[in-house]
């Protein structure tokens, strides 16, 4: 399986990665975007079976991008994962398609209750 | 609570119990503990901010250490061996703005849970120390994250503009 992982930060992005081996998801093949744009494109050319997004990026944010996906009809599985997690952004998140929405700092328990459905 | 009463030490104390909670999760550290609260400008430091802004409050909150503090709090963050080679800067400058993002991020949801309602900036890095205008109110608590010595600071705007 492949995991697309969008942040804006390198070293995020490095954590998820190494939450994803923790969680033992270290088979399946992680590849990295550093916007909601970057991703777009990336899931367009590679189609991965899973995006891991952070929402606050710069170009296009996590929830634009889970909107044009919407729009232009790409289905994916699509959880967040990021430092916000008021009840009113888990709430928008849900109404737009995401399966989850995992907040920083998490921990290698949490990616495996939140990613075992999709993964397994 | 009415927004009235959320005071700048109340946005601090968030800061501190956000930064307590990512020690002891995304750092491995259990070993926290305040030093001392003061409103005075922070000598040259490293700092990383990011801004807190809504209709109510308009907020920054820093994340500030020494250059060695700073490689020791990103090298901690990436759980990094003691013999691999030190971060660069630009690495650094990363890893404490994504440990500003993530209390950033703590803080938003306590506060909404106050009826506090902010949007979150990007993390910006500085270098040199904080100048507070007539406009703003500042407030820092030097603390101890294992060994490594950290500034948290929160910058109030009571002008109501966005801080840049």
């Amino acid at each position: 399986m492949k995991i697309l992982v969008v942040d804006d930060s390198k070293t995020m992005r490095m954590i998820v990665r190494r939450t994803l081996r923790q969680a033992g998801y270290g088979s399946h093949a992680v590849e990295e975007s550093a916007n909601g744009k970057e991703a777009l494109d990336s899931i367009k050319a590679s189609h991965p079976d899973l995006v891991l997004c952070d929402w606050n990026m710069p170009e296009m944010n996590g929830l634009e991008l889970l909107q044009a996906l919407k729009a232009e009809e790409i289905c994916v599985n699509f959880g967040f994962v990021t430092s916000e997690g008021t009840d009113e952004m888990r709430s928008t998140a849900s109404e737009n398609g995401a399966l989850f929405l995992i907040t920083k700092p998490f921990t290698a328990d949490v990616f495996q209750e939140k990613l075992g459905p999709v993964l397994s | 609570m009415s927004e009235e009463a959320v005071t700048i030490k109340d946005w601090l104390d968030a800061v501190v119990s956000s930064s307590k909670d990512l020690a002891s999760t995304a750092l491995g550290i259990d070993d926290f503990e305040v030093i001392s609260i003061r409103e005075d400008p922070a000598k040259d430091v490293e700092s990383a901010f990011i801004a807190l802004v809504g209709e109510q409050a308009s907020v920054q909150i820093g994340v500030a250490s020494s250059t060695e503090g700073c490689q020791q709090l990103a090298r901690t963050l990436l759980a990094m061996e003691p013999d691999e080679e030190d971060l660069a800067e630009d690495e650094v400058t990363d890893a404490v703005g994504e440990v500003a993002n993530i209390i950033a991020g703590q803080v938003k949801t306590e506060m909404a849970e106050k009826s506090i309602s902010v949007n979150l900036g990007i993390p910006i890095f500085l270098h040199g120390h904080v100048k507070v205008t007539e406009e703003m109110e500042l407030m820092i608590a030097d603390v101890r994250m294992g060994s490594i010595p950290v500034s948290l600071l929160v910058l109030e705007n009571h002008s109501g503009a966005t801080p840049n």
